[in-house]
């Protein structure tokens, strides 16, 4: 299998101030891993485990302090924001809260266009066929972020990620705002979007029944590291470390 | 009439009798009916804007201004608190309320202990109030060094202990709880459900759980009560409710959970959403969504039948039209 993202010993801290000393806290310690083509890598541990540092340090949202961040073969952990911006349509993100990755002040359908390159009447099409393929109509165009429902807004999050044609998107806990049964809608769109688009997801998730259900491989965070890794089914069935354990038996 | 098979717990705390929430444009809540009883865990499941909140805070009394009960009765034991005008006298001292999200409901600038120690109706010495203080912080989960912490200096599964702390300690009978957990990661999430149920025993409590996830409530709860758009549409034992639903309601809320899904297969999802409160169907609110849906149910609300122990309201089960 092609390897799309390889990390190595990628390292991120933060410094914070408490009562009257400052404390150097680890987002990232020494993480290692590989992100295969095509795949949904699954990343699961507790708030504040350094899940979505790791996924915005990958995509350079984020300085890393150390390490290095491998995008198919290109080294780019160093890379100036010049060039790096030839990549960056290349990667997405898609927050937890849509309400707040949303800007309040431009209507939907002008923030899917932002993202598309062409002639004014090209990207008007391409916006429009955006919000089609995610379930909202063309008449909803001109409205503004809080016109539309919880689940509509995550669809609008996902048609402005989708207007670069990625082929790789971290979803930051896409589906921990939403109503089961919208839950469930997302889920299947996120499913769609891949297999038409081919698309690669580093799914980020505390809920351990999404993660087993939509990720090919999962990778277990406490404390900054990857305390596991493997496939999906294996970790569940017989996880190796106390840490992942005792994450497994806690879900009801 | 409700039957329950756990015979010794009989005993009523709480009785709600044909509710009516709203004003003169909008009804929230129409015709709740359900009982508590003692050392009991009810769990209200639906999804957001189905009236669960509403319905807990018609109990304590502490709806919105523009919202009033029009109509039926709440018996808090053999109270009747909708004709109760001394609310203050039972609310924080017999029942008892928790929230979604605790930090939200801390005062950022006194400390754990000051806060706990507000709530005491006891009149006690100060050197009384700290021993009881500290005892139900060990109890709950908590060092009795969070006595003196700030909540900024406390996690959010801290909190919430903090929250469950203050909630107890004038020993209520009944405890509300607003979707306690739903701000918290999985392993802090457990362990506040397990500290939920435990205290049921030591307490003598009884919990109202409101949450959106039925699976979580049916490993908490002895009964489930499911909600649509300000109705019960179901209610029953909990393992009868979640192993065989009879309302397509819950049917399908049951059928969103990924977990019953294989590997990245289509989930069955609800079409559409909730109608909001200003928009209902003329008949059984359910029947814009519902796939059974005959002639009568855009005509006419279902009433209650009972099926195998349980309440169902939907006209799959027979013709009887809510009075």
């Amino acid at each position: 299998m092609e390897i799309l993202w390889k990390v190595e010993n990628l390292t991120k801290e933060y410094e914070v101030k408490s009562e009257f000393k400052k404390i150097r806290i680890n987002a990232l310690k020494n993480v290692n891993l590989e992100i295969f083509k095509g795949e949904v890598f699954g990343l699961a541990g507790e708030s504040g485990s350094g899940k979505t540092t790791f996924g915005k340090v990958l995509i350079r949202l984020i300085e890393p302090d150390d390490g290095k961040i491998i995008y198919k073969d290109i080294d780019i952990t160093r890379m100036p924001e010049k060039i790096l911006k030839k990549y960056r349509k290349n990667f997405q993100i898609i927050f937890q809260d849509p309400y707040k990755s949303l800007n309040p002040r431009i209507p939907c359908g002008l923030t899917v266009m932002e993202g598309i390159t062409g002639s004014k009447k090209e990207k008007f099409e391409k916006s429009i066929e955006l919000l089609n393929l995610v379930g909202l109509k063309k008449e909803r165009f001109y409205d503004y972020p809080h016109q539309f429902s919880g689940g509509e807004r995550q669809r609008i999050a996902i048609a402005r990620a989708l207007s670069t044609n990625p082929e790789f998107i971290v979803c930051d806990e896409p589906t921990s705002n939403l109503d089961v049964s919208i839950q469930g809608q997302i889920l299947n769109l996120f499913i769609d979007l891949k297999e038409k688009f081919n698309l690669t997801y580093l799914f980020i998730t505390h809920n351990l029944k999404i993660l087993r259900f939509i990720s090919d491989r999962i990778g277990i965070m406490y404390r900054g590291e990857i305390v596991e890794i493997g496939k999906t089914e294996e970790i569940f069935t017989n996880p190796k470390h106390p840490y992942t354990e005792k994450l497994i038996k806690s879900e009801i | 009439m409700f039957l329950t098979q756990k015979t010794g717990k009989m005993e009523k705390i709480l009785t709600v009798k044909n509710i009516f929430v709203g004003n003169e444009e909008i009804k929230i809540l129409r015709n709740i009916n359900f009982e508590v009883r003692k050392k009991e865990i009810v769990s209200i499941v639906g999804e957001s804007g189905c009236g669960k909140s509403m319905t807990l805070r018609a109990i304590i009394k502490l709806l919105p201004k523009n919202l009033k009960i029009l109509n039926g009765e709440i018996f808090f034991e053999n109270l009747k608190i909708t004709e109760y005008n001394e609310m203050e006298k039972i609310r924080g001292k017999r029942i008892g309320m928790i929230f979604q999200e605790p930090s939200s409901y801390l005062n950022p600038l006194f400390t754990i202990g000051n806060q706990i120690e507000e709530g005491i109706k006891e009149n006690i010495g100060k050197k009384e109030k700290k021993e009881k203080i500290v005892k139900i912080l060990k109890e709950i989960g908590l060092s009795p060094d969070v006595y003196y912490s700030y909540p900024h200096q406390l996690s959010g599964g801290m909190q919430q202990r903090a929250m469950i702390a203050m909630a107890l300690i004038n020993n209520p009978d009944l405890l509300l709880a607003d979707e306690p957990t739903t701000a918290l990661d999985v392993t802090t999430a457990s362990g506040i459900i397990k500290l939920l149920k435990d205290l049921v025993s030591i307490y003598n409590l009884s919990i109202i759980f409101v949450t959106h996830d039925i699976s979580l409530a049916k490993y908490i709860s002895d009964k489930i009560i499911v909600m649509y758009a300000g109705i019960i549409v179901e209610k029953g034992n909990s393992e009868q409710v979640y192993n065989n639903p009879l309302h397509p309601y819950t049917q399908k809320l049951i059928n969103c959970l990924p977990e019953k899904y294989s590997k990245r297969e289509r989930i069955k999802t609800i079409e559409g959403e909730v109608p909001s409160f200003k928009n209902l169907p003329y008949g059984c609110p359910f029947s814009t969504r519902c796939e059974y849906k005959k002639r009568i149910c855009e005509e006419k609300i279902p009433g209650e039948i009972v099926i195998e122990n349980r309440i169902v309201r939907c006209f799959k089960y027979g013709n009887i039209v809510e009075s």
